[in-house]
């Protein structure tokens, strides 16, 4: 409940522009929270470029039965190296961006609280990025043995046995940790001191309490996946044995360990998006937020419950019933504060003036899609069922419309209504519905198709598949690159704000509420010279 | 500005370290809750019949004292029902053996001895040293497949060529449940190069 | 786009939100209904 210093001292008044080299230097050496924000969300959207370039390859790989257009060995390393992209270099690096962005506009504070801290979170991020697929990308031409090949989830003991691609994931994961960490400390830290005078943590705005969750879930799930992946390091390298069988050691203790970081990631991946959410919602109904506090508690106890539910990755392992049982209903429980932030999210909009510009298109479609992997996500929890869809497409199914629809299209809804408050342009209206449907449509005929498959027991993670798997597949594969060639639209659209468009007034949103939008747009440097004094 | 972040921070350091402490910690953790509880398949050796203590799996905490429960004697044979028992091998990477078992699967009455043979050859013009890892599926049957004698107490070593048959003495216990009527027990072999040192627990290596 | 809305529009707004909201409760509540009437083949 510390209340920071109302005037910030070290700054020579409005004039800033002279201090800070320019060109590559300035971003290098930057310790602006708006200049990394934008750093972040930069390298977040040219990673995912990269991700999605990888996956349209296995989806045309997937065209058709039998092996077309590549091996079986560089099939394995697309999807994992796919999936570690997405989530660590894209995800979380655009999540971080808002953070930095917004989190010091939304409470009234002057900047991060640890600005050098903060360059260095972003700066170890393209290193990381380089590491996971230099080896990739070496095999391409024809050096090397290509990255690890194991999937995202580096299962023991396929991932003792595997080649150097899997130590350059190791490194690479455990630079993608520090920077993780390094950012989560600087949030925690920027939202305990240095909220504005008056704003209570029961005033905060829900963006940044869902953030705080995500910090402290971040600060005791990475180092156990750093644990985890040190171990095999040591198995790899050094002789240990902690998942080798014949020195006395355990693959399963792998899984047990790379899940008790893996669950809490998910909803990690997810909190910012849930923290967003209800101020566009209320935008977009003029509408205060509903249920402020429920949401906050949600937060809390889905942040408490998601370290306890880890096993419901490998039900099948052979644990003993009393294990499943337990893993199930701790599971399933985790349905009930996300089915109170739901109820929050619909009821913020019950009887709201609503309008529906492109963020709001992007809320709504979050609600529906969202809800579907929660749904679904509930049908994988039940131990009796999820034998049978263990390791199928429904699973890849249920998590794209937990991480694509939950997460990627969270992220859209955030830069469509915060991108003319950061930039003090309105982006092309038109463009953005377009963008909205285009997704929305190709995203679900892209994984519709996978939960029959999944139904109909086509295995996830084989380059090959059996005859009567091929419309669906095709049906998929068409849509995968509808929905991957859309987001050039997104990609231009944003292009197209930075560079100019119509002026944005400083509140943009007629239903805005909230400290940032107190501010001009695009906000100056330095955000609160005078921190605002809330009531 | 900073200075009055510091404290903060640290707690915060500080709880990173413990986490990634934890990550370790787990480790040993995981190895005491397998042993107490058969979850993960490793097999009951000549120690537990002693100890007193029933590692199914299944009692609160998957604990069940010995006194608490009428344990038929071990030498009562239940001829009312029969268990089917299957034998498989896998030989892991980099060890050049070839592995079989003689007897492919038998049915046994609980708490009769039965014995079965494995061949297993060294392949290689070199004399190597290897150890078997048996693992028991289901799970919960793990803890009640006593073996009396096994080629996996021991390391075992091959000349060059040599091929030997290993043998393996076990009894299904009467007190196993009975809804399983079939169990699986495989062993893979893993080579001894060097001086591979066991950093956790291993029951069955010290067997 | 960034319209502000007079006040009549709001109203006609606010009334078009919860006429929407009742008609896709009343879609939710027939597909689970009609749900108790499929049977696997
Ligand atoms: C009520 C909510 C949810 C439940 C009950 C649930 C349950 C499950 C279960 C049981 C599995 C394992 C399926 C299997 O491998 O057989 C699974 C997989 C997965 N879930 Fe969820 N889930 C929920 C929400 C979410 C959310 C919100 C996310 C992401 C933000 C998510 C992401 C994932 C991912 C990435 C996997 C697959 C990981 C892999 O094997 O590669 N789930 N989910
Ligand atoms: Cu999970």
């Amino acid at each position: 409940m510390s209340v920071a210093t109302t005037t910030v001292p070290g700054h020579a008044g409005e004039h800033h522009g002279e201090h800070h080299p320019a060109g590559i230097l300035r971003w290098l050496t930057t310790t602006n929270h708006k200049d990394i924000g934008t750093m972040y969300l930069t390298f977040a959207l040219t990673m995912f470029f990269v991700g999605g370039a990888m996956i349209l390859a296995v989806r045309a790989e997937l065209w058709q039965p039998g092996l077309q257009l590549m091996k079986p060995e560089f099939f394995n390393q697309l999807i994992g190296i796919h999936a570690l992209v997405m989530i660590f270099a894209a995800l979380m690096p655009a999540a971080t961006g808002f953070a930095n962005w917004q989190i010091p506009l939304m409470i009234g504070a002057p900047d991060m609280a640890l600005p050098r801290v903060n360059n260095w979170g972003f700066w170890l991020l393209p290193p990381a990025a380089i590491l996971l697929t230099l080896p990739f990308t070496l095999a391409l031409f024809g050096i090397g043995d290509g990255a690890l090949a194991t999937g995202w989830t580096f299962y023991a003991p396929l991932s003792v046995q595997g080649g150097l691609g899997v130590d350059f994931a190791i490194f690479a994961v455990h630079i993608l940790g520090v920077s993780s960490i390094l950012g989560s400390i600087n949030i925690i830290v920027t939202i305990f001191n240095m909220r504005a005078p008056g704003m209570t943590m029961m005033k905060l705005p829900l963006f940044a309490w869902g953030w705080l969750i995500t910090a402290f879930l971040l600060i005791a799930t990475i180092p156990v996946l750093a644990g985890a992946v040190t171990m095999l390091l040591t198995d790899r390298h050094f002789g240990t044995h902690f998942f080798d069988a014949a020195g006395g050691g355990d693959p399963i203790l792998f899984q047990h360990l790379f899940w008790f970081f893996g669950h809490p990631e998910v909803y990690i991946l997810l909190l910012p998006v849930w923290g967003l959410m209800p101020h566009v919602l209320a935008t977009f109904s003029r509408k205060p937020i509903y249920g402020y506090k429920a949401q906050v508690y949600g937060f809390i106890g889905i942040g408490v419950l998601s370290v306890i539910v880890w096993a419901h990755h490998f039900f099948t392992v052979g644990m003993p019933v009393p294990a499943l049982i337990y893993f199930m209903f701790s599971t399933m429980a985790i349905s009930l504060p996300l089915a109170v932030l739901f109820f929050c999210w619909i009821a913020t909009m019950w009887k709201g003036a609503m309008s529906f510009e492109t963020p709001m298109l992007f809320a709504t479609g979050f609600i529906v899609l969202f809800g579907i992997a929660g749904l679904t996500g509930l049908v994988l929890a039940d131990v009796a069922a999820d034998a049978q869809y263990h390791h199928s497409y429904f699973v890849v199914a249920h998590f794209h419309y937990a991480l694509f629809a939950g997460g990627i299209m969270g992220v859209m809804t955030g830069v469509y209504y915060w991108l003319p408050k950061w930039t003090g342009h309105m982006y092309d209206e038109k463009l953005g519905k377009w963008h909205f449907w285009l997704t929305v449509v190709s995203f679900n005929l892209t994984f519709i198709p996978q939960f029959f498959l999944g139904l109909a027991g086509m295995p996830r993670r084989i380059p090959d598949y059996a005859l009567q798997f091929t419309e669906f597949n095709m049906i998929s594969t068409v849509a995968a690159f509808i929905l991957g060639l859309s987001q050039l639209l997104f990609a231009y659209n944003i292009w197209k704000c930075v560079k100019g468009g119509p002026k944005a007034s400083d509140k943009v949103w007629e239903g805005a509420e909230g400290l940032e939008w107190q501010l001009p747009s695009p906000p100056p440097y330095h955000s609160w010279e005078t921190q605002p004094v809330v009531k | 500005m900073t200075s009055s972040h510091a404290p903060l921070v640290k707690r915060l350091l500080l709880l990173v370290a413990g986490a990634f402490a934890f990550a370790f910690a787990l480790v040993p953790l995981y190895n005491v809750l397998c042993e107490a509880t058969g979850f993960n398949g490793k097999t009951a050796g000549q120690g537990t019949a002693k100890s007193g203590v029933i590692r199914d799996g299944f009692g609160i905490g998957g604990l069940t004292v010995g006194a608490a429960v009428a344990t038929p004697a071990p030498s009562q044979i239940d001829r009312s029902r029969t268990v089917a028992v299957e034998f498989t091998g896998t030989v892991m990477p980099g060890l050049p053996w070839e592995m079989r078992p003689l007897t492919v699967s038998l049915d046994t009455h609980p708490g009769e001895m039965q014995q079965v043979r494995y061949l297993v050859r060294n392949t290689s013009s070199r004399p190597v040293t290897a150890q078997a890892i048996p693992s028991v599926t289901p799970g919960q049957a793990a803890q009640h497949f006593d073996k009396i004698e096994c080629f996996c107490f021991s390391q075992q070593s091959l000349a060059p060529g040599e091929s030997k048959e290993m043998p393996l003495t076990f009894i299904v216990k009467p007190d196993i449940d009975k809804d399983i009527r079939h169990i699986t027990l495989s062993y893979a072999f893993f080579s001894i190069d060097g001086q591979r040192e066991a950093l956790t627990a291993k029951p069955e290596a010290k067997q | 786009m960034n319209a502000n809305f007079t006040e009549a529009e709001l109203a006609q707004r606010r009334t078009a939100s919860r006429r929407m909201a009742w008609l896709i409760g009343a879609v939710v509540l027939a597909i689970y209904i009609i749900g108790f009437f499929f049977k696997r083949g």
